[in-house]
């Protein structure tokens, strides 16, 4: 959507423009200015890559192929996932959607416990098998992310098309020749989408021993390595996955613009097989989800006897209930207020966004994809660079000693797909709508709260609870930054992965995964609102 | 109306900010399982408020170093309580530790304690192998480090990663023992051999339990949890015959940190940590550490030898090699 010259002038007219470039210094300050100064100005981190070059290469290749393996069964996977949701009839669909949306907010770390039930005893240790469960947790978590991508491309497709072929072929024939054709951007969207974790994340392949980019990063920062050279190595994925990643979301921008929502289209009647094949991916989900629960119960005898029993497993629920409910509801007070104020911000963005000429436009998209890629520990060192000083006043000190640094890290880390949200509801409104309120006399924060905010309500809501949840699960960026006294669930997690007993962790993972289906449904209902004001209203 | 909500808002903060006890910051390399119900004990016995940040078991007492050194020129911990010895040793050369005459301290082995009075060890680990007795079952076990490059155990030994951790403090205490060359050898022998490089202690410990590993080079506290689990295995020490380098001890070590905004309450919380007493609960409890103080009586259930015989190490020499040693393991363990 073009902006009105009207609109432009609005907006030169106001604070509104002061307001949102002060919050953009807020964020690009330590998201992408100081990592960048850091790195790219520090002739010694240039050396130091020089001279690694040989073994960066080579953690280059690994990545590469982690992240190429990832996609290549994500993909097919989800497509399956999605294609079984929306164009099958299946039983329980409301069901299904929560327990999509439910995998969807639960902790990668959580994933990795899981698997860890699974396999423990079972695979041998050693480098394959290590790199099969890496690329296997990363699957578990991304087939959510590529499913509901794809399931909007979906549910945006011609059905003319589809129902004109369903006269020559079978259902298959046409999700081949039909389907499958015009979903290609949205193809390309997720495999990126499902590289992004294992590219960004080194909590999984840090678990596992492997060697990624990101996991250079954390280990090379851990270990004392300068911070211009740790950040340094991570700068040329960013900026190849950020160029990427803006290409793909303007095109599928630009094609999103023209098309509806359209009903929903099944191409059988049956459901018997549909239902079947989505049980049998679910199957992936639930038997992890049953081996935390063995674990939960197990005890072994003196004698080596090992058992399970549900006395043992209530135990350690309850304890765990018991003794982390505080903990759970600050975590989740916390999160709430840092997802408030990610909402906030994206509104602020997204709403200047729709007003701005194309540069600016193409800036702030840029910028969203740059923080979606940037890996978390990069991030973290950014941070504390930036605010490990005196500094005016003190107050860089009282950010770096306070809470308000894992808010400004998980604000970071979760502003992208807030502002996403937001912006692809803001760029569809039409301008006449606003018309009227600008002859008026309306400024923009009048035309903001006033026009636009109530139509874009289930959008917003949207955005509160997927920034709530990736705030919670957030661990790469603020485990680097969490200050003394602070316990954050995701560090918890992570911690009980390492030191933890069985019983233990698997009491947390499945508090967590209860934590996410509860978010689960939530989404699910104001997702159903959405979709239908969106449709009345087109 | 917002002016209004704006003076409630200050007045409540700076009430609650008045209110607040005596606080000590400590950063805590122990695992925080150990080291929690201490710190909970202080709380409860001084009135003091304890904000403590914990390593997690991947970077273990390297990444708290390291931070430490960051922070120096402005810092915000009190206490650093580290799970091991040289990394507080790199800290003390570096500056960044502050001297503090513990009575309680003096009362410490010379060999566990800082000349200057930067650091103290108390309760102590062993590094140990630990063997799942099902898979090593009629087989001749190590007992000393360099049979660990047998072709028979070609895929079935694990250790944490050598850059952090025990495992790095093994490292360079091998260096400064037993000499560069040797180290440098026995570590490519152990690569050579398929070792399993896993992100900690623990999990080493987990799976020799678990059987996916016939040995694994771990610590004490560990072993101890794998025991506790009924899971089959059994703690070896390695080095402990006449031809051996010895069993290497590795204290916990307290310190002061220099500039501490909080010296008080820090003075009073080493105290109490370096106290027999703190000993002898780390003894009994599930970490099994094994006591320094004269005066601590309890003994963990460990299995030692009768005769132990203690690696002999300089814990100053050890670190001189530190940078060589985390060099050569950089080059070694961190290629794909």
């Amino acid at each position: 959507m073009k902006p009105t010259t009207s609109g432009r002038r609005l907006f030169a007219d106001h604070g509104f423009r002061f307001v949102v470039w002060g919050l953009l210094l807020v964020i690009v300050a330590p998201g992408v200015l100081w990592p960048i100064g850091l790195g790219v100005g520090d002739a010694d981190a240039w050396a130091m890559v020089r001279d690694d070059w040989p073994r960066l290469r080579s953690l280059l290749s690994s990545t590469i192929g982690l992240a190429f393996a990832i996609a290549a069964i994500a993909v097919p996977i989800g497509f399956l996932a999605a294609t079984l949701l929306l164009r099958f009839r299946v039983v329980f669909r409301s069901l299904w959607h929560v327990g999509l949306v439910a995998a969807l907010f639960t902790p990668l770390v959580v994933y990795a416990d899981a698997w860890y039930a699974v396999l423990s005893g079972l695979v041998p240790r050693g480098g394959w098998a290590a790199w099969w469960s890496a690329v296997a947790i990363h699957v578990m978590a991304v087939v959510p992310w590529v499913s509901i991508l794809l399931g909007i491309g979906l549910s945006t497709s011609r059905a003319d098309l589809e129902e004109a072929a369903l006269l020559d072929t079978g259902p298959l024939g046409v999700l081949r020749r039909i389907t499958l054709p015009s979903l290609w951007p949205m193809l390309a969207a997720s495999a990126l989408l499902a590289v992004v974790p294992v590219l960004t994340e080194m909590a999984i392949t840090d678990l596992f021993g492997l060697r990624t980019y990101a996991e250079e990063v954390y280990t090379q920062f851990q270990s004392g390595a300068a911070e211009a050279a740790t950040v340094l190595l991570a700068l040329p994925i960013t900026v190849v996955l950020t160029v990427l990643l803006a290409v793909v979301v303007e095109t599928l921008g630009r094609r999103a613009r023209g098309l509806r929502a359209s009903p929903r289209r099944e191409l059988t009647q049956g459901r018997l097989i549909p239902t079947l094949l989505l049980v049998s991916l679910a199957a992936g989900y639930l038997l992890p989800l049953g081996a935390l629960g063995r674990q939960l119960g197990l005890t072994s005898s003196p004698s080596g006897e090992v058992r399970w029993s549900s006395p043992t497993a209530w135990h350690y629920l309850a304890r765990e209930l018991a003794s982390g409910w505080s903990t759970i509801l600050a975590n989740l007070a916390g999160s709430l207020v840092t997802a408030l104020g990610v909402t906030i911000v994206a509104i602020l963005l997204a709403w200047h966004h729709r007003w701005s000429g194309e540069v600016t436009r193409a800036a702030l998209l840029g910028l969203a994809c740059w923080l979606f890629v940037l890996p978390g520990p990069v991030l973290g060192v950014g941070l504390i660079a930036l605010f490990n000083r005196p500094g005016y006043l003190g107050i860089p000190g009282l950010i770096y000693d306070s809470p308000a640094i894992v808010f400004l890290a998980q604000l970071l880390r979760a502003l992208p797909l807030a502002f996403l949200i937001t912006s692809s509801v803001f760029d569809r409104m039409d301008r006449h709508l606003f018309d009227a309120a600008i002859v008026e006399g309306a400024d923009a924060w009048n035309l903001l709260t006033k026009v636009a905010l109530w139509p874009a309500r289930h959008a917003v809501g949207l955005a509160v609870l997927v920034s709530w949840a990736t705030s919670l699960a957030e661990l790469s960026a603020t485990k680097i930054v969490a200050p003394p006294g602070l316990d954050i669930l995701s560090l918890r997690v992570f911690s009980l992965l390492h030191v933890g007993t069985g019983s233990e962790q698997a009491a947390l993972a499945l508090l967590l995964i209860g934590c996410a289906t509860l978010f689960a449904t939530a989404v699910v209902l104001l997702g159903d609102r959405f979709r239908s004001t969106t449709s009345h209203d087109a | 109306m917002n002016r209004f909500v704006f003076v409630v808002l200050l007045t409540s903060l700076v009430g609650v900010g008045c209110g607040q006890r005596p606080t000590v910051v400590v950063y805590c390399a122990l695992d925080r399982e150990f080291s929690e119900p201490i710190l909970k004990r202080f709380e409860a016995e001084t009135g003091y408020h304890v904000l403590a940040k914990y390593d997690t078991e991947s970077t273990k007492s390297v990444g708290l170093t390291e931070q430490l050194l960051r922070e120096r020129s402005r810092p915000r911990c009190d206490v650093f309580w580290n799970n091991e010895i040289l990394n507080t040793v790199r800290l003390a050369n570096d500056g960044v530790l502050e001297p503090f005459e513990s009575t309680v301290g003096r009362e410490y082995p010379e060999r566990f304690r800082s000349p200057e009075n930067l650091w103290y060890g108390f309760a102590a680990r062993a590094r140990v192998l630990l063997l799942n007795t099902g898979e090593t079952e009629g087989e001749t076990l190590p007992t000393k480090r360099e049979e660990l490059t047998d072709p028979r155990w070609r895929g079935r030994l694990g250790m944490a990663k050598p850059l952090f951790g025990t495992t790095a403090t093994e490292v360079a205490c091998l260096f400064a023992v037993a000499g560069p060359e040797w180290t440098k050898q026995w570590l490519l022998g152990l690569r050579s051999n398929g070792v399993h490089v896993l992100s900690g202690n623990k999990q080493v410990a987990v799976d020799v339990g678990a059987g996916q590993l016939a040995l694994g080079m771990t610590d004490t506290d560990d072993s101890l949890g794998e025991l506790r689990a009924n899971h089959p295995v059994k703690i070896t020490y390695l080095g402990n015959g006449s031809d051996g380098l010895g069993i290497l001890l590795i204290p916990n070590t307290v310190s002061l940190i220099r500039g501490a905004p909080n010296a008080e309450p820090a003075r009073r919380l080493i105290d109490y940590l370096l106290s027999p007493e703190t000993e002898e609960i780390l003894a009994l409890g599930p970490s099994g550490q094994i006591p320094l103080h004269p005066r601590a009586k309890a003994s963990p259930k460990l299995d030692l030898p009768e005769h132990p015989k203690w690696m002999a190490v300089n814990y100053e020499k050890a670190v001189e090699h530190w940078s060589d040693a985390m060099t050569f393991i950089k080059d070694t363990f961190t290629a794909p």
